[in-house]
C-alpha cells in the first residue's frame, strides 16, 4: 500500500525571535557578576582584614564565620562560573523550548543575589582591623533580595516569550488508509529507548547501594523511580478501532489511552524531544504532551481540547492513516 | 505493523493475521528481533478470538518467520528475511490456485514433490 507510506510534511517552522542571542542573555548576568566582584575586590584588596568575616547569624547580623580573603574570592567566582555554565548549556540545549524564559529569569536573579552578597561582604570588611566587629544589617539582605527579584524580572522581560506550541502545528491533510467495508485493522509497534533503559538500571543500582548503606527511605523512593523509568523504557503503541493505547511491554495493561472521541485528527511528523519537549520521557508542556523516547518519526494526535498528544514511533504515517480511517468510521455511525 | 482482518473473506482469520505479518516482513517495515503484540492484546484490538491469533502465530512459527517463547511472546527470527516472507506469500498463492482447480491437499503436496524431483 504505497498510499499509506506517504508522509504529511509540515512546512519549515519559522525561527523564534531570539535565537543564539538567548544563550548570551542567559550567560550575561554571570559574566557581569564575576566582573563586578573581581572589580570590587581589586579596589579594596589592600584594606581588608585577614581572615574576612563572611558568615553572619540570622538574628542580629553578628559575625559567626571567617574565610581567608583569597579563599572567599575564589569560592564565589567558581560558584558563579559553574552556575553560569550549567544554566548557559541548559539554555543552549533547549533554547526555545517552553519554560526556558523562566530559566533565564532564574539565572538573572541568582547571579544578582550572589553578586550583591559577595560585594556587600567585601565592602563591610573594608578598613576593619578585627573581623569580629563586622556586622551585616538585615536591611542589606532585604535590599539584595529585592534587587535579585528585580533582576530576575528584567531577565524574564529580555528573554521574550517562548515559542508557542501552535507555531509547530502541521499543515497539510491527514492521510487515510484504504480499508474494505467489512475489514478491521489494528496497528501495533513497540518503541524502546536504550537511554531510558540505562537510566533505569543506574537508578536501580543507586537504590541498591543506598539501601545497603542504610537510608531505606531514599532507597525506597529511588526503587519506585527505577520501576517507573523502567516501565517506559519499552512501550507498545497500539492504534485500533478504540483509539490509541500505550502500554509498557512489561505490563499487559495500557497506562495511557486516548479514545477516538477525544481526537480531532491524526498526523505524523518529525519530533525532536529536546526542542519540542525539553527532554525525553513522558512529557507535558503547554499545549502538548506525549511520550517522546527518541527523535524522529512521531504520531501526533490533535485533540478536541486543542492540545496535541505525541508518541515517537517508527512508521507513524501508517498509524496516523489508520487512526483517521477509524475516526471516519466512528463519525459515520 | 498493520494487521488487517476481513471476516467476510474466505481466507481463515488466522491466515489473514499471518499474512499481515508476512507482508510487513516482506516490505521491510518489520525487522529481526521485533516483537509482535501479545496474542490476547491483538485479539481484543481486532475483535477476534485469542485462539485465532495464536493459530496465525503458529503458522508463522512453522514458516520459520517468528519464534514463540513463553514469557517473551512472539519475536521475528533472524531467518525471517523479506525474501523468506515473500516465499510464504508465493506458497499461499500456490495453495489458493490449486484449491480453485479442485486439488486435494495430497495432490498439492505431490505437485511440489514432482517439481522438486526434476531438479
Amino acid at each position: 500500500m504505497p498510499a499509506t507510506k506517504a508522509r504529511t510534511t509540515s512546512p519549515a517552522s519559522p525561527e523564534p525571535p531570539a535565537g543564539p542571542l538567548r544563550n548570551w542573555l542567559a550567560a550575561f548576568p554571570f559574566i557581569a557578576a564575576i566582573a563586578t566582584i573581581a572589580g570590587v575586590y581589586a579596589g579594596v584588596s589592600g584594606r581588608l582584614p585577614e581572615p574576612l568575616g563572611t558568615h553572619f547569624n540570622g538574628t542580629g547580623g553578628h559575625i559567626d564565620g571567617y574565610t581567608s580573603a583569597h579563599g572567599f574570592l575564589t569560592w564565589n567566582l567558581v560558584e558563579l562560573l559553574v552556575l553560569g555554565i550549567v544554566l548557559g548549556v541548559f539554555v543552549y540545549l533547549r533554547r526555545t523550548a517552553p519554560g526556558t524564559r523562566w530559566v533565564i529569569a532564574l539565572g538573572w536573579g541568582l547571579a544578582a543575589a550572589f553578586g550583591y552578597l559577595s560585594c556587600v561582604t567585601l565592602l563591610i570588611n573594608v578598613d576593619v582591623t578585627d573581623a569580629a566587629d563586622v556586622r551585616l544589617p538585615l536591611w542589606r539582605v532585604a535590599v539584595g533580595l529585592a534587587g535579585a527579584l528585580l533582576c530576575g524580572a528584567l531577565g524574564w522581560l529580555l528573554a521574550g516569550p517562548d515559542r508557542r506550541p501552535s507555531d509547530r502545528r502541521p499543515a497539510g491533510h491527514a492521510e487515510r488508509l484504504a480499508l474494505g467495508r467489512g475489514e478491521t485493522a489494528g496497528w501495533s509497534r513497540s518503541v524502546g529507548s536504550p537511554l531510558v533503559a540505562a537510566l533505569a538500571v543506574v537508578t536501580l543500582c543507586a537504590a541498591l547501594v543506598i539501601g545497603f548503606l542504610g537510608d531505606r527511605l531514599v532507597a525506597g523512593s529511588l526503587l519506585v523511580a527505577a520501576v517507573v523509568i523502567g516501565a517506559i523504557a519499552s512501550v507498545r503503541v497500539t492504534v485500533d478501532r478504540r483509539g490509541l493505547a500505550l502500554a509498557s511491554t512489561l505490563v499487559p495493561y495500557p497506562f495511557r489511552r486516548i479514545p477516538l472521541d477525544r481526537v480531532e485528527e491524526a498526523t505524523s511528523r518529525r519530533v525532536d524531544p529536546l526542542t519540542d519537549f525539553g527532554g525525553w520521557g513522558y512529557r507535558t508542556c503547554p499545549g502538548r504532551s506525549g511520550l517522546v523516547l527518541r527523535s524522529g518519526d512521531g504520531l501526533v494526535l490533535r485533540l478536541t481540547n486543542g492540545r496535541e498528544f505525541v508518541v515517537t514511533v517508527d512508521d507513524a504515517a501508517t498509524a496516523a492513516a489508520l487512526f483517521n480511517t477509524c475516526l471516519d468510521r466512528a463519525r459515520e455511525q | 505493523m498493520l494487521f488487517r482482518v476481513d471476516p467476510s473473506s474466505a481466507v481463515p482469520l488466522g491466515d489473514q493475521i499471518a499474512a499481515s505479518v508476512r507482508g510487513a516482513i516482506a516490505d521491510g517495515s518489520v525487522h529481526t528481533g521485533e516483537r509482535l503484540p501479545a496474542a490476547r492484546a491483538l485479539a481484543t484490538s481486532l475483535g477476534v478470538n485469542v485462539h485465532t491469533v495464536l493459530r496465525g502465530y503458529q503458522r508463522l512459527k512453522e514458516e520459520g518467520l517468528i519464534e514463540l517463547r513463553r514469557g517473551r511472546g512472539a519475536v521475528v527470527t533472524g531467518a525471517a528475511s523479506p525474501a523468506r516472507a515473500r516465499l510464504g506469500e508465493v506458497t499461499d498463492q500456490l495453495i489458493v490456485q490449486a484449491r480453485q482447480l479442485g486439488l486435494s491437499d495430497e495432490e498439492i503436496v505431490s505437485v511440489v514433490r514432482v517439481g522438486l524431483t526434476g531438479r
